[in-house]
C-alpha cells in the first residue's frame, strides 16, 4: 500500500473580487463577494514508501499548496488524502510525529535563541527519547557540520546555516516520511552537495519517503527516482525520471575532437551542428541510432582524439514542458 | 502629487479588501460621538457652571473629537509600523527604499488620512447632525481655518508619531503600551476635554506641549473658542509641524548611520 | 467505564504534557527576550510615567466636577487599579494576542500545525512581555492606596470575590482580544478592529460608565463587555448603585468570563479550520 496517497484533490482559494468602472468605490464596499481562485486542481498520485519524489512546476503551479494539504496544514476543498493511514487535517497531531517538513522560506526555529535551545526543545515537544536524540544529534553534527554554529541564535546564521539547522529540526523525531519544499535556497554548491547525499543516505539506512519540490532540476537528477509535473494546479507528468528522457529527449549530442588535419567532417546517421576548431558536435536521435554506431562509423571515417556523448538535460527538458501553450496542457502518458 | 495619488489609490484599494474592517470602524465612529454627547450632556446637567459655554457648543466640541480621532489616528499606524519592522528585523529593508523613508511614511499615512475624512468623516457629519445637536462652524472662515489647521494637526501627530516609533528601535515593544500612550495624547490634545478646562497650571504645561496642536487646535476654531488669535494658533502648528518633521528626520538619520554600521 | 477512565488519564497526561509544553516555551521566551536587557529599565520607567500622567488628568477632570456621576476621585483611581490588576497579568502573558493577524497573514501558523501540541499553546508561548511588571507594581500601589484612602476594611468574602473580579477581569480582556485576533483568520486583517477595541478600552475604562448615555452603557456591558472587568464588581465592593440600576450585575463577571472563553474557543476552531497560510 502506498504511503501517500491522494485521489482527486482539490484546494481553491476565496479571494475578494474587485470591481471596476462607475462608482466601483462604492459598491466595493457594500457587497461581499468573493470567487474562487483554483491553485490545485483534482490531482490523483500515490507515493510508494521509501520512494523518493521529485515535485516540479512553474511558479504558482499548486506546489506549496499540495504540500501544504498533505501535512494538515490547510483543509482540501475536495477530494481525498491519506498519510501514512491519517487523514491530514483530522489527525493532525498524530501524524505531526510521523512527518518532518521544511519550507524553505520560513524557519521552524525560534529566532533568538542558540539552535540547540530549539532542538532541546523539540526533543521535549515530540517526547524523542533521550537515546534517539543523541544519536541524532551526533548524525546531524557529522553530517550537516552542525557543530560549527549550533550555539549561535538562528537569527545570525547565514541562510544556509539556517536550512542545515532547520532540516535537522525536522529529522529529530526520525520521520518516515519528509516533506522538503524548496530546502535548497541559498545553500552553496558544497554544502548542497552534502545536502544531497545526506538526503539519499536518510532514505537508505531509514526508508525514509521524500517530496521534494525545488526549481533546480539537478537536485531532482541527484536525489530523486520519480518526478511529478504540475502546472496550473493539473498533475501533467508522474512517472520516472529516466522515463521522462525516454519520452522527451529525442536528441541526444555527440563531441569529437578531431585528430590535426581532419578538416571536411560529416556523419550519415548524425546532424553536424556546431564546428569550431577540431572539435564537432553532433545531434542525434536516440531512437534511430545507438551512440556507439555513430562513434564506430566516425572512427571508421576519422581520426578521433576525444569523445564525449551528452544527454539532454532534464532541465531542458522541464523547460520545453513549461513552455508549451495552455491549450496543449492535457496529461503526458507515461 | 503623483506619489501622494498613488498612495491615496492603495489605500482605497486596501479598504475594500478589508470591507470589515471599514464598517466596524464607521459603526465605532457613531457609538463614540454617541459617548461623547452622552458624557457632556450628563456633566452638564451635574454642574452647568463648569463649562463657561453652551451645551450645545461644549456637544459640538465632543462630538467633533471623537469624529476626527477616527481619522487623524491613522497617522499613529507609523508607530506601529516601525515597532513591527523592528520586530521583524527588517528594517534595513526600509533604507533601500528609492523614496527618503520619512517622505515615504508620511504619504502613506496620508492616503489613509484623506480615505478616512471621505469614507468616515462624512458619514459621522450626518449622523452628527441628524441625532447629536451638531453645530456648523462658527463662520464660513473658521470653517476654512479648521480644515487647514487639521491638515496641520495631522502633520504633527505624524511626527509625534513617528518619534515613537523611533523610541522602539532604543527600546523594546512599545505597542503594548499603547494604550496608556493614547490615552495620555488623547487628554494632552485636548480630544476629550478641551484645554481651557483644565486648571490654569496644567493648562499652561499643556499649553507648551505639541499634542494641543492636533485637536485642541483645530477643534477650538471649529467652535470659535480658540485661544489666541488665528494666525497665532496657525503659526504655532506650522513650526511644531516643522519642528516635529525636522526631528524625527534627524532621528532617523542617526537610527540609518547605526544600522549601516551594524551591517543590518 | 473503563473507557473513561482511560480517556481521563489520556486527557489528564495531555493536558499535563501541553502546559508543561508551554513553561518551555515561556522560558525560551524569556531568554530571548533577555538580549535585548538594555532596555528594561527604560522601559519600565517609561510605563511608570505614562500610566502617573494618566491618572493626573484623570484628576483634572474630577478635580473640575468634585465628582462624576457620583463617584470621587479615589473611587476612580481605584477603578483604574482594578482594571490595571487585570489588563497587567493579560500584558504579560497574553499581549501578543494583539498580534496574532501578523501570524495568520504571514502564514506563520504553518509551522505550529505542523507539530504534535497545540497551535494556540505555541503560538501564546511565544513571547512574553516582562515590562508588564511595571504593570503590576504599580497598579498595586494605586490600588492600595485607593483602599487606605478609601477607608475600606473588606472582609475576606470580599477579597476572595476580588480576585475572583481580578481573573475573570483577564480572562474578560484577553478573550476579547483573542477574539479579534482570530477575525484575520476570515478578514485577513484584524488591527483595525483592534485599533477601535483600545478607544473603547480607553473611554470605558478609566471612568464610571455612569457619566455615558443609557445606550453606551448598554454596549459596553453586553456586546463589548468591558465594564465587567472592574466597575461592576467595584459597584458591589464599594456598595454603589450601578449604571443599568440592577443589583449584582458584578456577580456575573466569572460567568461572562466563562461564556467569552467558550465563545473564544468556538471561533478560534473555526478560524483554525478555515486557515488558508499564505501565499509562499
Ligand atoms: N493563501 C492563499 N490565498 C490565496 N491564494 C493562494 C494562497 N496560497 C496560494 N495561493 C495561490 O495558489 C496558487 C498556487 O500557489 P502555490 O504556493 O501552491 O504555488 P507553488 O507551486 O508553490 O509556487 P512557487 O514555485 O512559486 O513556490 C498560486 O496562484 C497562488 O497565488
Ligand atoms: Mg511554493
Amino acid at each position: 500500500m502506498a504511503i501517500i496517497e491522494v485521489k482527486d484533490l482539490c484546494k481553491s482559494f476565496k479571494v475578494p473580487v474587485r470591481k471596476e468602472g462607475r462608482l466601483a468605490a462604492v459598491r466595493n464596499l457594500i457587497t461581499f463577494e468573493r470567487t474562487l481562485k483554483t491553485a490545485v486542481d483534482c490531482v490523483s498520485f500515490d507515493i510508494e514508501r521509501g520512494e523518493m519524489m521529485g515535485y516540479v512546476g512553474p511558479n504558482g503551479a499548486g506546489k506549496s499548496t499540495t504540500i501544504k494539504m498533505l501535512t494538515g496544514i490547510l483543509l482540501p476543498t475536495s477530494g481525498e488524502v491519506e498519510v501514512d493511514g491519517l487523514v491530514p487535517h483530522r489527525d493532525r497531531k498524530q501524524l505531526a510525529r510521523r512527518i518532518g517538513v521544511v519550507f524553505g522560506q520560513k524557519s521552524q526555529l525560534w529566532w533568538d535563541v542558540p539552535v540547540i535551545e530549539s532542538l532541546r526543545l523539540l526533543k521535549e515537544i515530540y517526547r524523542i527519547p533521550t537515546r534517539t536524540y543523541k544519536t541524532n544529534m551526533e548524525m546531524f553534527g557529522e553530517l550537516l557540520d552542525l557543530h560549527e554554529f549550533q550555539q549561535t541564535p538562528v537569527r545570525q546564521l547565514s541562510l544556509g546555516q539556517r536550512m542545515r539547522s532547520d532540516l535537522a529540526a525536522a529529522l529529530l523525531h526520525n520521520p518516515d516520511i519528509l516533506f522538503l519544499d524548496e530546502p535548497m535556497i541559498g545553500v552553496d554548491v558544497v554544502a548542497k552537495e552534502r545536502f544531497r547525499t545526506f538526503i539519499r543516505q536518510l532514505n537508505r539506512e531509514r526508508q525514509v519517503t521524500v517530496l521534494l519540490t525545488t526549481h533546480d532540476m539537478s537536485d531532482i537528477e541527484k536525489v530523486c527516482e520519480s518526478l511529478m509535473i504540475i502546472d496550473h494546479g493539473r498533475i501533467i507528468y508522474d512517472g520516472t525520471i529516466a522515463g521522462i528522457k525516454e519520452q522527451f529527449a529525442h536528441y541526444r549530442e555527440l563531441t569529437v575532437d578531431f585528430a590535426d588535419g581532419v578538416s571536411e567532417v560529416e556523419s550519415d546517421r548524425a546532424e553536424l551542428i556546431e564546428r569550431e576548431g577540431q572539435r564537432a558536435r553532433f545531434r542525434f536521435n536516440r531512437h534511430r541510432v545507438s551512440a556507439s554506431e555513430l562513434i564506430t562509423e566516425l572512427a571508421g571515417k576519422y581520426q578521433i582524439k576525444d569523445i564525449s556523448v551528452e544527454d539532454t538535460e532534464i532541465e531542458e527538458i522541464v523547460r520545453k514542458i513549461y513552455q508549451r501553450s495552455p491549450s496543449e496542457n492535457g496529461p503526458i502518458e507515461s | 502629487m503623483k506619489v501622494l495619488y498613488a498612495f491615496i489609490r492603495t489605500a482605497f484599494h486596501n479598504a475594500f479588501i478589508y470591507r470589515i474592517d471599514f464598517w466596524v470602524r464607521l459603526i465605532s465612529i457613531f457609538i463614540m460621538m454617541y459617548a461623547s454627547y452622552s458624557l457632556w450632556t450628563i456633566l452638564y446637567r451635574q454642574i452647568p457652571d463648569a463649562f463657561g459655554m453652551d451645551l450645545e457648543t461644549m456637544t459640538t466640541y465632543g462630538v467633533l473629537g471623537m469624529m476626527l480621532g477616527s481619522f487623524v489616528d491613522a497617522a499613529s499606524d507609523v508607530s506601529y509600523y516601525i515597532a513591527e519592522q523592528v520586530r521583524l528585523g527588517t528594517l534595513e529593508l526600509d533604507l533601500m527604499k528609492p523614496l527618503d523613508f520619512i517622505v515615504h511614511m508620511f504619504f502613506m499615512n496620508l492616503g489613509e488620512f484623506f480615505l478616512l475624512l471621505v469614507t468616515n468623516g462624512l458619514p459621522g457629519l450626518l449622523f452628527a447632525y441628524l441625532f447629536l445637536d451638531f453645530n456648523p462652524p462658527v463662520s464660513p472662515e473658521a470653517g476654512l481655518a479648521f480644515l487647514i489647521s487639521l491638515f496641520l494637526g495631522y502633520v504633527v501627530f505624524f511626527g509625534i508619531s513617528f518619534l515613537m516609533g523611533m523610541l522602539s528601535i532604543v527600546t523594546l515593544d512599545i505597542r503594548s503600551y499603547s494604550w496608556v500612550f493614547w490615552s495620555v495624547v488623547q487628554f494632552a490634545s485636548g480630544q476629550l476635554v478641551p484645554i481651557w478646562m483644565f486648571p490654569p497650571a496644567f493648562a499652561a504645561v499643556v499649553l507648551a506641549l505639541p499634542f494641543k496642536d492636533i485637536y485642541f487646535a483645530p477643534m477650538s476654531i471649529y467652535v470659535g473658542a480658540q485661544q489666541g488669535s488665528l494666525a497665532e494658533i496657525l503659526l504655532s502648528q506650522v513650526v511644531w509641524a516643522l519642528g516635529l518633521i525636522l526631528a524625527s528626520w534627524l532621528v532617523w538619520q542617526r537610527v540609518q548611520r547605526r544600522i549601516q554600521v551594524q551591517g543590518g | 467505564m473503563k473507557v473513561v477512565r482511560a480517556l481521563q488519564f489520556r486527557l489528564r497526561r495531555g493536558v499535563w504534557y501541553e502546559l508543561r509544553l508551554y513553561f518551555k516555551f515561556i522560558g525560551i521566551a524569556i531568554r530571548s527576550r533577555l538580549q535585548y536587557r538594555s532596555d528594561f529599565l527604560f522601559g519600565i520607567a517609561g510605563v511608570l510615567i505614562l500610566n502617573l500622567v494618566n491618572l493626573s488628568l484623570i484628576w483634572i477632570l474630577v478635580a473640575r466636577f468634585q465628582s462624576l456621576a457620583g463617584w470621587q476621585y479615589w473611587e476612580i483611581v481605584m477603578l483604574y487599579g482594578t482594571f490595571l490588576l487585570s489588563h497587567s497579568v493579560y500584558a504579560v502573558f497574553f499581549w501578543h494576542l494583539s498580534n496574532l493577524e501578523d501570524d495568520i497573514l504571514h502564514g506563520r501558523f504553518d509551522q505550529y500545525l505542523v507539530r504534535p501540541c497545540s497551535p494556540l499553546l505555541q503560538f501564546l508561548g511565544r513571547e512574553v512581555n516582562y515590562m508588564g511588571v511595571a504593570d503590576v507594581v504599580f497598579a498595586t500601589s494605586v490600588f492600595v492606596l485607593a483602599y487606605h484612602n478609601l477607608g475600606l476594611n473588606w472582609t475576606s468574602v470580599q477579597w476572595g470575590f476580588f480576585a475572583v473580579a481580578i481573573l475573570s477581569g483577564t480572562v474578560i480582556e484577553t478573550c476579547i482580544v483573542w477574539i479579534i485576533g482570530a477575525l484575520a483568520f476570515w478578514t485577513g486583517r484584524s488591527r483595525a478592529i483592534f485599533f477601535v477595541y483600545i478607544r473603547f478600552q480607553i473611554l470605558g475604562q478609566q471612568y464610571p460608565i455612569d457619566i455615558f448615555g443609557m445606550w453606551f452603557r448598554i454596549f459596553i456591558t453586553g456586546f463589548l463587555p468591558l465594564s465587567f472587568m472592574n466597575y461592576y464588581p467595584l459597584t458591589i465592593l464599594l456598595d454603589k448603585p450601578n449604571a443599568l440600576g440592577v443589583y449584582g450585575i458584578g456577580f456575573l463577571s466569572p460567568i461572562v468570563a466563562i461564556l467569552l472563553l467558550a465563545l473564544g474557543a468556538l471561533i478560534w476552531r473555526r478560524g483554525l479550520a478555515g486557515y488558508t497560510s499564505s501565499g509562499n
